[in-house]
């Protein structure tokens, strides 16, 4: 066996390395016991009940018009992460970005009400950066994966989801954020209340 | 033995001498820096890859945060990492040409030329992973050379080692690696045990420390089924750059096919009075560069006649890395080109010191010294006399740094 001590070498750091990643990640994902829901009146607020539930590594289920991933300016983010400022204010056009740089959020699935699909997946079809993944669309913003998808379509997400839901938009799926919530098994739904 | 430790450590701090001299002249995040430094501390501390590309193998940045935190979150430790890579490329060169080349002047010869050489010491001022990335591919490939001529298994494990930290700095190494890979198991074919063991050493080995620089993504809950989705993405997304999501001074810099045969340059003009001038240059040297591909050339042709494995190297794998550069659709600037250059230096020494008579290589050389000597104060941020560059300055594009 010694003979082979390249082969199993490379093999071993490799099976380790693997089961480090898995297990890293598992443990980085933070889901609350107990179910909850809140509403709340801005995205400020949205994001000091995420944190206040400790969401760590979370996918979020989107019942917004726009996922707020507007990036911050490069001088911001790179000074914020040096401890040299603090991070850009929240705005409905930025918080999940701000969400993924705290480390609550590690991918969203945007949830397109069912009359308004047809037209937002001929869109997307055009937009470069999006591609065709299964019945929706997905793109990223650094590496931080955003998946398009009609309600109609929204399958399982394997996990225990975030959900949003904005309630001027609530009208206009078929389905209600809190059943898709239920059916899901969110921890936390939290229902932004005329947020701007 | 003591001859060779001392000859490579002169070597070593020459080219450190030439890297390090000056090199807090800008105190601030100059250029690209500004991400450079914060996508370090983004990774490193929370596993997120803003501000800069983030379809890049994130190894550049936990070695970037290494050394700023070794020696301090300013000019001199942030650039630090690229300093030492670059500084060590020049021994490491004279080690892989003298084993190609049998010949300890080539070596020589070689090991001066990439330390002279303007661009190389340009990034190795920098924070650009380009330095780290060729350091670690020249490395991976004098291992398998010396694989290749001894019975230990050792030096394979050692390429397979640096092969991957090349990968995890840049994707441009992985057609290298995978002929090095193929060239590998030609040597071993009829050995089962050691055709294993390449498998192990340049396939596992790479892939565990591609994988395991991307724990602190992992730290932020995501599982491998999602790393592979994250590294299709990238590659989607890194295949689809255009020129446009450029700045216009970096498309001066860009296409592949200039590299060898024009001179490639831009300035940033740092202002000047009474005659001198300051400015940062980013270029080739013409006169050294132009020589590369007819000595791969020549190369080539010899080893072909002589049928040697081992002369036929530089120019395949030149070919390998530089044909893809050349033929994908995306903007490729002139920093891709390090990983290439020691390896066009290696077939100019040998050229020099076996392809022609000693009084013109000598001749030779003196030109390509002095031609690098005209380059450093530009790449080096010291001021010049506007008259004896003018007529530089007349030709290169200078922009004024924002």
């Amino acid at each position: 066996m010694t003979r082979f001590w390249p082969l199993l070498l490379g093999l071993a750091l490799l099976v380790v390395v693997a089961a480090a990643a898995v297990s890293t990640g598992a443990a980085a994902r933070h889901v609350s016991p107990v179910r909850r829901e809140v509403a709340v009146a801005s995205h400020d607020e949205l994001l000091r009940e995420w944190r206040q539930a400790g969401a760590k590594g979370r996918v979020v289920l989107l019942f917004e018009r726009r996922p707020g991933l507007d990036r911050w300016p490069p001088e911001a983010l790179s000074t914020w992460a040096r401890g040299k400022a603090t991070a850009p204010a929240t705005t409905p056009a930025n918080y999940l970005y701000g969400a993924i740089q705290e480390g609550i959020v590690r991918g969203i699935i945007h949830v397109i009400p069912a009359p308004a699909w047809p037209a937002v997946k001929e869109r997307l079809a055009r937009v470069p950066g999006f591609t065709r993944s299964g019945p929706g669309f997905r793109t990223t913003t650094e590496g931080v994966p955003l998946t398009v998808v009609g309600e109609e379509d929204l399958v399982r997400t394997g996990e225990p989801p975030l959900v949003v839901a904005d309630s001027r938009y609530a009208a206009a799926y078929r389905r209600s954020p809190r059943d898709v919530a239920a059916v899901c098994g969110s921890d936390l739904l939290v229902t932004l209340q005329g947020a701007q | 033995m003591n001859l060779r430790v001392a000859v490579l450590g002169l070597l070593f701090f020459f080219a450190l001498a030439l890297r390090l001299v000056h090199l807090d002249a800008v105190g601030e995040l100059r250029g690209d820096e500004a991400m450079h430094v914060g996508s370090a501390y983004t990774y490193a501390e929370r596993g997120t890859f803003g501000p800069d590309n983030w379809y890049h193998p994130p190894l550049k940045h936990l070695l970037l945060y290494g050394t700023m935190k070794m020696a301090g979150d300013d000019a001199t430790g942030r650039r630090l990492r690229n300093v030492l890579f670059g500084a060590a490329t020049v021994p490491l060169l004279f080690l892989f040409t003298r084993r190609i080349t049998r010949s300890g002047t080539a070596a020589a010869a070689a090991a001066l030329l990439v330390a002279t050489d303007p661009l190389h010491i340009h990034f190795s001022r920098s924070t650009f992973e380009d330095i780290p990335a060729a350091f670690c591919l020249l490395l991976g490939l004098w291992f398998v050379t010396m694989a290749a001529e001894e019975e230990a298994e050792w030096p394979l494990v050692a390429a397979g080692g640096a092969f991957g930290v090349a990968l995890a700095l840049k994707w441009y190494v992985a057609p290298v690696l995978v002929m090095a890979i193929a060239f590998t198991f030609w040597r071993r074919r009829a050995d089962r045990v050691r055709l294993a063991n390449a498998v192990g050493a340049l396939v596992f080995l790479p892939a565990a420390i591609y994988l395991a620089v991307f724990l602190p993504w992992f730290s932020r809950g995501y599982a491998l089924s999602e790393w592979v989705a994250m590294q299709r993405d990238a590659f989607r997304e890194l295949s689809q750059l255009s020129a446009a999501g450029f700045r216009t001074a970096l498309n001066e810099l860009s296409g592949p096919g200039r590299w060898f045969t024009s001179h490639v340059a831009v300035g940033f003009g740092l202002g000047g009075e009474d005659g001198w001038r300051k400015l940062l240059l980013i270029t080739n040297n013409p006169v050294v560069w132009w020589t590369i591909l007819p000595a791969l050339l020549a190369m080539a042709i010899c080893a072909w006649r002589e049928r040697s494995w081992r002369l036929l190297g530089p120019a395949v794998v030149f070919g390998t890395f530089y044909l893809p550069l050349l033929v994908v659709a995306r903007p490729i600037f002139v920093y891709s080109s390090l990983p290439l250059l020691p390896l066009g230096f290696c077939a100019v020494g040998w050229g020099l010191t076996q392809a022609m008579p000693k009084r013109v290589a000598v001749a030779a050389m003196a030109v390509f010294v002095l031609s690098a000597a005209f380059f450093y104060p530009l790449v080096t941020e010291f001021p010049v006399p506007d008259a004896l560059y003018r007529p530089l300055f007349d030709r290169v594009r200078i922009m004024v740094p924002q």
